[in-house]
């Protein structure tokens, strides 16, 4: 299929081998404001947030519960508007451009969301729901919207039979499938994986898995890869960013992350995840508490009050991401 | 400590649907030792959760244990009365849950949820009840305990809640704690937090844990032993060096492959072909048999089960 005319130009203009590039990337929410609450609780989701990722790469993005991973997927197809910062997909500034070419652009990159059970409408047969964005996107025929649809379910793996078929017929790993399949029906280049087999089970996670690195291969696709699980994300990605509390505190390849970790709360998540590998189970460092509310979050680096290694100035002044060698950025306050 | 506390042999259970019969449980054999960890794993509807639940006689509305026994202590408490299995429920043998806001009662205190459990049964002054309870706080490492016994659960963050549901189940300083997915929706670093008190738990108060999880890391973390479920039945069993290190049964090494694990990098995840039987209809042989790669004739017949050694169980034809 053809990318859009105004894409393409873009592309040359934008030579280097950065798909997307996310620049201070902010967003606010507001909370119980309204007609009698004149101040509104702030809540910072996500506060200055940087990044690039590489075409035919996997950008991981890790962090707990409310640490604003799935807010920053969101406001890169703004699907959520940032309150500040820059997004470009391929030299574009999605932030400022109008309906009709953002929608254009949006073709070309797409989402996959955690739970499949509430992401596909079960009213839709698997036709209308992979068929949908080539009926809103292109002039094809009924009959080729088929024939594509056939060709997408075989290409994540599925029978092309099953197009005739509702949701409730299918088990989560098919569902999620069909996810894919739909992401795919417009060839596009960027796809957002936001906790894609979080609900499912490890040998069906396997699957999706292993089909998602093989379609990465075969049709030249970006990904970023949201995740809570570190194991998986190390897995999957070819660099990690981990954030905490609205802001990336490390970003590097995904093994130097692994094998030389700088950040202290990186050091926590890794020695806190279960591992099979029997030379990875020794002493835990086990932070205290949990996740601050992020509606008020803590003066100067927002982890010091979990820190092990917290000075007095780590709770005044914030650390900035730094380079500490080869592209190995860490926002902390050296020894 | 290698002194049974609960024995289970050949557990049946069914669950009547609209669908027809569902064979959840079709003959469980397992033994939870005294003071020990025992792992429960297996994915989504391999009967494991019921299974926890069977053990207190607490089966789902539309479930019957239909044969089988359960040994606590060497009685067998299918045929007890419900007001002894009342005694024994909280006092002998305690359950946490995954969803530690679904097992708190959101309309009452910490205080009163503790407090309503010892006075079930217990004797003691009301002071001296309140004392415990504080203690118990204590113990699961709240900060602030005369605090959190005024507060009610929405105050309070997963961990904490999953830490007073703790502090429940042991109030009555019960032998056995069971414990479905008390970790899997915490954060990586609450869930350490949580692991790292049940094992110092067990060593400070020598309670016995039955640990239900789907997430074979966390087993071979937390226990000593482990049981592997498929389609309501033990197929693999023994101690976590040999089960999870050196693992017999199809199911079970392929559940293994399929697990990321840091050294895995750089290779593929290998999937399961096929998909988990229903339980609708009885299987006459191996469950796994339709996706096992070594699938032989005689396996259309019920496995038996094979000592590999003194310890390592498996239900399959090629360790006989």
């Amino acid at each position: 299929m053809n990318r859009g005319e105004m894409s393409q130009s873009a592309h040359a203009d934008h030579p280097d081998d950065v798909l997307v590039r996310v620049r201070n990337l902010v967003k606010h929410f507001e909370q119980g404001g309204g007609f009698l609450r004149r101040n509104p609780q702030i809540i910072r989701a996500v506060d200055g947030v940087s990044f690039d990722i590489e075409r035919r790469r996997t950008l991981g993005i890790v962090g707990e519960s409310g640490c604003g991973k799935t807010t920053i997927g969101r406001c890169i197809l703004r699907l959520i508007e940032p309150t500040a910062g820059e997004v470009t997909f391929r030299g574009v500034d999605m932030l400022q451009l109008p309906g009709r070419q953002l929608r254009e652009l949006r073709r070309d990159m797409q989402i996959v969301f955690q739970n499949p059970f509430s992401s596909l409408d079960p009213r839709m047969s698997v036709l209308g729901i992979v068929g949908e964005p080539l009926q809103t996107h292109t002039s094809m025929s009924h009959g080729e919207i088929r024939d594509r649809a056939v060709q997408l379910l075989e290409q994540v793996g599925m029978s092309g039979d099953h197009i005739y078929r509702y949701p409730h017929e299918f088990s989560g790993g098919q569902l999620q499938r069909i996810a894919v399949a739909r992401a795919l029906a417009l060839n596009p280049e960027f796809l957002i994986l936001d906790e894609p087999t979080a609900a499912l089970d490890v040998s069906v996670q396997a699957q999706v898995i292993a089909q998602l690195m093989e379609l990465q291969g075969d049709l030249e696709l970006t990904y970023l890869f949201i995740s809570h699980n570190l194991t998986l994300v190390h897995f999957v990605s070819d660099s990690i960013a981990v954030v905490y509390l609205g802001k990336i505190v490390e970003h590097a390849s995904a093994d130097k992350i692994f094998d030389n970790p700088q950040h202290p709360y990186t050091e926590a998540l890794l020695s806190a995840t279960p591992s099979l590998d029997r030379e990875l189970q020794q002493e835990r460092i086990i932070l205290g508490g949990g996740v601050p509310d992020p509606a008020n979050p803590p003066s100067g680096c927002a982890f010091h009050p979990r820190c092990p290694r917290a000075k007095d100035d780590c709770s005044q002044v914030a650390p900035g991401l730094v380079d500490v060698g080869e592209g190995h950025l860490v926002a902390c306050h050296p020894e | 400590m290698d002194r049974p506390l609960v024995v289970v042999r050949d557990l049946r259970l069914e669950f009547r649907t609209y669908a027809g019969i569902v064979h959840a449980l079709n003959g469980i054999d397992l033994e939870i030792y005294e003071q020990d960890v025992l792992g429960l794993v297996g994915e989504t509807g391999c009967g494991k959760s019921v299974t926890g639940l069977s053990i207190l006689r607490l089966v789902p509305r539309g479930g019957e244990i239909v044969s089988g026994s359960i040994l606590f202590r060497g009685e067998e408490l299918l045929d007890k009365p419900d007001s002894y299995m009342q005694q024994v429920r909280g006092a002998s043998i305690a359950m946490i849950f995954q969803d530690p806001s679904a097992s708190l009662n959101p309309l009452f205190t910490v205080g009163q949820q503790i407090e309503t459990v010892m006075r079930r049964h217990q004797r003691a002054e009301k002071r001296e009840i309140r004392r415990r309870a504080l203690e118990l706080l204590e113990v699961v490492e709240l900060p602030d305990p005369p605090r959190i016994l005024k507060t009610y659960p929405h105050e309070l963050s997963g961990g904490m809640k999953q830490r007073v549901s703790l502090a429940i189940a042991l109030s009555c300083g019960a032998d056995l704690l069971i414990a479905d997915e008390p970790t899997t929706d915490l954060d990586v670093t609450v869930q350490a937090q949580i692991l790292d008190l049940l094992r110092r738990l067990r060593e400070a108060q020598g309670v016995a844990i039955l640990m239900i999880t789907h997430d074979l890391a966390v087993v071979a973390e937390m226990c000593r032993r482990v049981a592997v479920l498929y389609a309501g039945r033990v197929v693999e069993s023994g101690p976590v060096d040999a089960v999870l290190y050196e693992a017999k049964y199809s199911y079970t090494q392929a559940l293994l492959e399929a697990s990321p694990r840091r050294s895995s990098r750089g290779k593929s995840l290998r999937a399961i072909p096929g998909t988990v039987p229903s339980g609708l209809q009885p299987i006459a042989g191996c469950p796994f048999g339709p996706r096992c790669p070594r699938f032989m004739e005689v396996c259309e017949q019920s496995p038996p089960r094979v000592n590999v050694d003194a310890t390592h169980t498996v239900a399959c034809y090629l360790y006989r």
